[in-house]
């Protein structure tokens, strides 16, 4: 247990460090945390088949400035550690990993929050001209959320397995259906908290014709992507044609009115 | 004007910027948000340029730190064009430095509009698309995949931001607004995006109903009718009723413990 334990702290800090110190390259999204906990937890391809089920619920969530709607690398790095571990189906990873992300989310918050603590630090360290100080300090925001999730992820999985074990024997029928059901109604708020960032109710029509295109049409993501660019393109270009003309005209009217005056 | 910076070290600073620019959200809280990131890349420049002149330094990276949340993308090109405001502030006496911060808060905007619509609504589920069909077998290339074409789009813009910004300086983006051209992308970028969350809402919500009720000795499901009457009427409901919440300020966290709650009753009727 103690090796599984180290594991799933290690990826978690991974997880972390890769937003934090490496630029976010997507490395904590479900669909490659799945596979990273399966290789090091000896079952490889349920790690890719369900970090894949994951992905697919939380695919519409992403970061909002800092803070997360939930935390989907969470969820799935316990997910798929806690089916692989106590020898779980796809499903039960999946059922564990939505409760798990969004109980983690008040773990980022309060991570966050801890970071706003040392606000005045940094603010203080560049009065002082001590840059150096400024810039260590800021590396060791990023060490210590990678070591607060490290230790989360330790005391998760030493912890929480027997009774993770223990709670799906007992869980009656209707509450895993409807865990389950609500697996499949969450990727709609992913995808409501993206409409709304992306927001803008002239061309809210977008999203119709997007609809259309994949539930009548059953065209894949990439040719609705493409057909999009066409018609935005086609749009930009028409509108600076439009406000290039719109500048000719005013400048004629205003020249004309010089002519005018004087 | 005399040149602070070296043709030699606008290549250094702009590799300097990109690696710095992977720490972004390091120090990111809630009060200052990447502040202090942007500040730990400005810092290179800002000592080139204040050579010598600690006091007008500190002041540079005191207006450096100021609040900031921007894609992360934009970070170097945001860096690029303040770094190149900095120039101009120490050729110049006369030059406003509460402009340069000004200009960083006018890109903020926009910029986060192009680059929600680009990065996450567009190239991210394009590659996480192609990552999943293939993941879904259990084939390991998936994730392999989705990671280096999601990067390809996302590391290689990054890394030629901070010269590209500090070449086209501050006048680029004040003629970019005037001319309308900043406003023309992010429209092409916004129904770009609004066309791809449309398009995912019908393959990623994909809950239906078995009830079915009789008349007169003949079964009627209810799903089939539904789908008579549009298809993925209840995806398409269900999303759009929790863009409503959101716009009615619920909070994300309360529709989720909501989404929850209500799954148990409607599991039981035979949503499923």
């Amino acid at each position: 247990m103690l090796y599984q334990a180290l594991v799933v702290g290690l990826v978690m800090a991974l997880g972390v460090y890769s937003d934090k110190g490496l630029g976010d390259p997507m490395l904590r999204r479900p669909l490659v945390m799945g596979p990273i906990v399966g290789l090091l937890l000896g079952n490889l391809e349920k790690g890719v088949i369900v970090g894949a089920a994951i992905e697919v619920v939380f695919l519409g969530t992403t970061q909002i400035g800092g803070a997360l709607p939930s935390d989907s690398m969470t969820g799935s790095i316990f997910g798929t550690a806690f089916a692989i571990i106590t020898n779980q189906s796809t499903q039960i990873a999946l059922t564990l990993a939505i409760p798990i992300s969004i109980l983690a989310v008040f773990l980022n918050q309060l991570t966050l929050f801890a970071v706003g603590l040392l606000e005045e630090k940094f603010k203080q360290l560049i009065n002082k001209e001590n840059y150096h100080a400024f810039v260590l300090l800021h590396y060791s925001m990023i060490a210590f959320q990678c070591i607060v999730y490290f230790l989360v992820g330790m005391v998760g999985i030493l912890a929480g397995t027997h009774a993770i074990q223990h709670i799906l024997n007992i869980i009656p029928a209707v509450l895993m259906n409807g865990l389950n059901l609500a697996g499949k109604l969450l990727p709609a708020l992913g995808i409501a908290l993206l409409l709304n960032m992306l927001w803008d109710s002239k061309l809210s029509v977008f999203v119709l014709f997007g609809f259309v295109l994949s539930a009548y049409l059953k065209l894949p993501l990439i040719a609705i992507a493409c057909l999009g660019l066409v018609i935005s393109v086609t749009i930009a270009l028409q509108e600076n044609k439009f406000s290039t003309e719109i500048k000719k005209v005013g400048n004629n009217t205003s020249n004309n009115g010089d002519d005018f005056f004087d | 004007m005399t040149e602070k910076i070296s043709k030699d070290s606008i290549k250094k600073l702009n590799r300097k910027n990109f690696w710095r620019s992977l720490t972004l959200s390091g120090s990111w809280n809630y009060l200052n948000a990447q502040g202090n990131a942007i500040g730990y890349m400005m810092l290179p420049g800002l000592k080139q340029i204040y050579k010598g002149d600690r006091k007008k330094l500190n002041q540079a990276m005191k207006r450096s730190i100021a609040y900031c949340n921007i894609n992360s993308v934009f970070s170097p090109l945001l860096t690029g064009i303040a770094t190149s405001m900095e120039e101009e502030n120490a050729n110049d006496p006369n030059f406003d430095e509460n402009s340069i911060n000004a200009v960083k808060a006018s890109l903020m905007g926009p910029l986060a509009g192009i680059g929600d619509s680009l990065w996450w609504g567009t190239f991210r589920i394009i590659t996480a698309g192609i990552g999943i069909s293939l993941a879904e077998k259990g084939n390991v290339l998936g994730p392999i995949l989705f990671l280096i074409l999601f990067n390809l789009t996302y590391m290689v813009p990054r890394y030629f931001g901070f010269s590209f910004g500090y070449k086209a300086g501050a006048q680029f983006i004040q003629k970019a607004y005037k001319n309308g051209l900043i406003n023309i992308i992010t429209k092409a970028a916004t129904i770009l995006g609004l066309t791809m969350v449309g398009g995912m809402i019908y393959t990623t919500v994909t809950f239906s109903t078995k009830i079915s009720f009789t008349v007169s000795h003949k079964s009627y499901a209810i799903q089939t009718i539904l789908d008579q009457i549009f298809k993925g009427i209840l995806p398409l409901m269900a999303t759009l009723l929790c863009l409503f919440l959101i716009r009615k300020k619920v909070s994300a966290n309360k529709i989720i413990i909501g989404i929850i709650i209500l799954a148990i009753p409607l599991a039981a009727l035979g949503f499923a």
